[in-house]
């Protein structure tokens, strides 16, 4: 279910934009878009299918913790 | 060629920013737990520290009238590197309009809407967004004004009906924490709430030339500190101890406003306006990822790009932080070094590189 709304989602998301973006025959912008809408895509999908996906946070945190040492300690 | 022709006023600026920062009133929570019955001092500290980033911001949009962010990188470090340092801007304003989106989406399902999905709020949330942003900033920019006196009316009128509740003995021992104690609340209120004010200086070539940006946002932020300091006073003193308990200060302390039994329940009214100005700085934070990703791409306009960032933000949202805990805990301790490193040291080594680019062309000049 949750990918099948995840696909409807960017359906309705290319329905709106594509068609502008043909009309006004701009090859360069429509191949860029349409590389980014797939990335796009495909991060979604990952998102929605791997509940175990690490946040950025956790993946942020330790750069500036232990690479960097700039870090607060909590109170 | 210019990706942005609205025009906004001096004023829509100052109101836009003051907009921006109360949207930060749920963030409180990352200082009180610091700072705990001082916390308010921090705020006029923060901003003596907040007031040198905007005097960098304020230099750089000085020295390149009428220019953005984006596009004043690429007149300092050219078009490759440029666009490097533009990247890791765009980096910072999508990562923290995803914060923010979840921020507002745990405060949804945690005291407004327990049992809805997290992703359906957010969806919803950020429809809105792309919304306003494809029908101008610059309309969101006026709207700005109307919510800038809604916001500072409903902190008065909490205020008024909080009294009877206040206790000032709360405020004491004053003073009396660890230097290093007030050291890190300075900074993680400077940079959290204060320094990400950054997003505005995609929005100020829209003020025309020879406008005071600097000035307003400066005005702005001693605005909105000024109300900060009263939200944080009103929730030490309303709940004293429980302070470093609970998850959502501001929201707790509403929730003792009652008015001979007939006026209660106030939070309600208070979710609707925190979430009509987390709309407003979510906004401002996607506008400026939108308009920066189109001078990365040289796209002609931002206006094909605004759906599919909305669509990222939200995904990016349910991944940037895995619960409102973490979040906390990130607020307290690294976050500050995090938005540092995109709110002083990137737009200093930009101020510097165009101060010495300038000194060596007036020597070759003399030469």
């Amino acid at each position: 279910m949750k990918y099948f709304l995840c696909l409807a989602g960017f359906a309705v998301v290319a329905a709106l934009d594509f068609p502008t973006l043909i009309k006004s025959k701009k090859r360069r912008e429509l191949a860029i878009y349409s590389a980014i809408f797939i990335m796009v895509l495909a991060f979604a999908v990952l998102v929605v299918a791997d509940g175990t996906m690490k946040s950025t946070i956790q993946v942020i945190k330790p750069f500036y913790r232990d690479i960097l040492h700039l870090s607060f300690k909590k109170a | 060629m210019k990706l942005e022709n609205g025009h906004i006023s001096e004023h829509s600026l100052m109101f836009g920013v003051y907009c921006f920062m109360q949207a930060s009133m749920l963030r409180t929570a990352f200082i009180v737990g610091v700072t705990k019955n001082d916390s308010w001092a921090m705020a006029f500290t923060g901003l003596a520290l907040a007031l040198v980033l905007v005097a960098i911001y304020a230099a750089l949009l000085r020295r390149y009238q009428q220019k953005n962010l984006f596009e004043i990188n690429e007149l300092i470090f050219g078009n490759v590197l440029g666009k490097v340092f533009s990247a890791l801007y765009l980096f910072f304003f999508l990562t923290i309009a995803a914060l923010n989106a979840r921020d507002l989406g745990n405060f949804a399902e945690s005291s407004v809407l327990p049992g809805t999905p997290l992703t359906a709020f957010i969806l919803m949330f950020l429809m809105v967004c792309v919304y306003a942003i494809r029908k101008g900033i610059e309309n969101m920019m006026r709207l700005a004004t109307v919510l800038s006196f809604v916001a500072a009316g409903a902190l008065v009128f909490n205020v008024v009906l909080i009294l009877k509740n206040v206790n000032i003995e709360f405020l004491k021992p004053m003073f009396q924490l660890p230097f290093k104690n007030y050291v890190q609340g300075t900074v993680t209120v400077a940079a959290i709430p204060m320094g990400e004010i950054l997003a505005f200086t995609m929005i100020t070539p829209m003020l025309g030339k020879n406008k005071k940006a600097g000035k307003m946002m400066a005005l702005g932020l001693i605005y909105s500190v000024i109300s900060l300091s009263i939200i944080m006073l009103r929730d030490i003193v309303t709940l004293g101890p429980l302070l470093g308990i609970v998850r959502l200060p501001s929201f707790e302390s509403i929730r003792y406003i009652s008015l001979a039994g007939v006026m209660t329940r106030m939070e309600s009214l208070y979710a609707v306006i925190l979430i009509s100005l987390f709309l407003f700085k979510t906004v401002v934070l996607l506008y400026a990822s939108v308009l920066g990703l189109a001078q990365i791409l040289n796209f002609k306009s931002y206006s094909p790009l605004t759906l599919i960032c909305g669509a990222f933000v939200l995904f990016y949202s349910l991944i940037v932080t895995k619960s409102a805990m973490e979040n906390e805990e990130w607020g307290a301790s690294v976050a500050p070094f995090f938005s540092l490193s995109f709110e002083l040291m990137l737009p200093v080594i930009a101020l510097a590189t165009a101060m010495i680019k300038r000194m060596l062309k007036k020597k070759e000049a003399q030469q």
